[in-house]
């Protein structure tokens, strides 16, 4: 009797200690470019997410080949000059977060920190968001910029595009129980 | 006995539980379980190459406005100021029906020619599934040259009709293999209506926007075509700007449509018969992705 009774008790501490893991499949990913000119706005709807309750930690990435602009050609120059997806097909992150409680109802302010991988550099990064439990999911909305420059994109030197130091990036994801 | 068991169990159980945490720290390997595969882009950046089609077509909704312009040949001297007292030139359209569908027309000044094309993306590269895009293309032209006696449009008409493949085999290099079968209602009494051609083509990026290109188009069956021609050969320095394309290339024919290139170079590039040219490409979007803004 013992025996079964530390199984248990050991269990259910090695599934507290893993966690609980919550998953988006089909993540918006959202971004913007403000300039005087012309704003350049893309999606995606590829953009996946786990984040783990127990041990707070979250992964993001999204396929840079599925952002949609509104002009094709736009489309092409950010694939094959900008963000070369043929050699670097995604943007991810991963790290941890805090501030989030997943029995408290209404929005919660929660901080990230951890690692965004972009054009082929990696960064520490912080980030502060939204997140809440609606209808037995959780929602996440964030906003941060992403500064060209640190991730050694190019910034095109002809007129035809004007694109701003500092891109928008806006993520609305809502995770599923794993 | 009892408290062996327990601690074999107790050591499983941390074991498992020490795993799950490790497993963890890898958040970002369970998502990249299921990948999606895209298909290649960007095999070649314009539509043409030289004189010859590239698998690419056009995005739905885009009209590109084509300028082709040949000059004389080097080799003409001082007179003729090595060629560029003398102009051939083709305006055309180029329009995507969908993403994979293009059609166009153009008109070619001396010989004057009047051209339509279809051209169809029907398989598209893939990493790991696809190792090749192809594209059919099918071209008529009618010469429109002003002669006496002007016999009726059926005897001025010829076609061509082209399997496309290419690959782009990294980033920077891609390669094009195409036949080509032509068909010309009329042809003088010692050449053949049918003739087969097979066009080789490349891309060399050098830069983010600047290629090195080169075409060559191989004739199957020497006899079905005029006496004294030769094989197109041409090679080209692309440059992208915006939502320009130019080539600036150097060519051995003044042909701007299979049935011009194919039949009727008389030049030799290897003897300095080398004709000066460019293709300007102006992209405009007539069809905004409107549904994909639903956001």
């Amino acid at each position: 009797m013992k025996w079964l009774y530390l199984f248990i008790l050991f269990t259910s501490i090695s599934i507290s200690i893993q966690g609980q893991k919550y998953a988006e499949r089909n993540g918006e990913v959202h971004f913007y470019s403000k300039a005087p000119v012309e704003d350049i706005e893309a999606h995606s709807e590829k953009g996946q997410s786990i984040v783990d309750i127990g041990s707070n930690r979250i992964a993001f990435e999204v396929p840079i080949r599925s952002f949609q602009f509104e002009k094709d050609l736009m489309q092409e120059h950010f694939n094959e000059n900008y963000m070369e997806s043929d050699k670097y097909p995604k943007a991810s992150f991963s790290g941890s977060f805090s501030g989030f409680d997943i029995n408290a109802s209404g929005k919660q302010n929660v901080t990230a920190s951890g690692e965004i991988y972009i054009h082929g550099v990696k960064e520490k990064w912080n980030a502060e968001g939204v997140m809440y439990v609606k209808n037995g999911k959780i929602h996440l909305e964030t906003t941060f910029f992403v500064p060209l420059e640190t991730f050694d994109i190019e910034k095109p030197k002809v007129l035809f595009y004007n694109i701003a130091d500092k891109i928008e990036v806006n993520l609305n994801f809502i995770y599923d129980e794993m | 006995m009892m408290k062996c068991k327990f601690y074999i169990f107790l050591t499983i159980i941390t074991f498992f539980s020490l795993c799950r945490v490790n497993a963890q720290d890898d958040l970002l390997s369970e998502l990249s379980e299921d990948d999606e595969i895209y298909p290649v882009k960007s095999t070649f950046k314009g539509t043409r190459l030289i004189n010859g089609h590239t698998i690419e077509t056009r995005g739905a909704g885009n009209l590109d406005f084509l300028i082709m312009h040949r000059f004389g040949r080097l080799n003409s001297g001082i007179d003729e100021f090595f060629g560029l007292d003398q102009a051939v030139i083709r305006l055309a359209l180029d329009y995507g029906i969908t993403d994979d569908l293009s059609i166009g027309i153009g008109r070619s000044s001396s010989p004057k020619y009047l051209d339509g094309y279809i051209k169809y993306s029907f398989l598209k590269q893939t990493p790991g599934k696809i190792p090749v895009s192809a594209t059919i293309i099918s071209s008529a032209a009618l010469d429109i040259n002003i002669r006496e006696e002007q016999p009726p449009a059926e005897d001025r008409l010829s076609y061509a009709t082209g399997i496309l493949i290419a690959r782009k085999f990294n980033s920077a290099f891609s390669f094009q293999i195409a036949p080509y079968w032509l068909h010309r209602n009329v042809v003088e009494y010692n050449e053949e209506n049918e003739a087969f051609a097979l066009n080789l083509a490349t891309r060399v990026k050098i830069t983010k926007r600047m290629a090195i290109t080169a075409e060559y188009f191989v004739r199957l069956n020497d006899s079905a075509f005029p006496e004294n021609t030769n094989n197109a050969f041409g090679v080209g320095w692309e440059l992208e700007t915006g939502g320009h394309v130019f080539q600036l290339i150097f060519t051995n024919n003044l042909g701007m449509v299979e049935n011009t290139i194919i039949p009727g170079t008389v030049n030799d590039f290897f003897s300095g018969d080398i004709h000066f040219g460019f293709n300007i490409s102006r992209a405009f979007n007539l069809k905004r992705n409107k549904d994909e803004k639903s956001w």
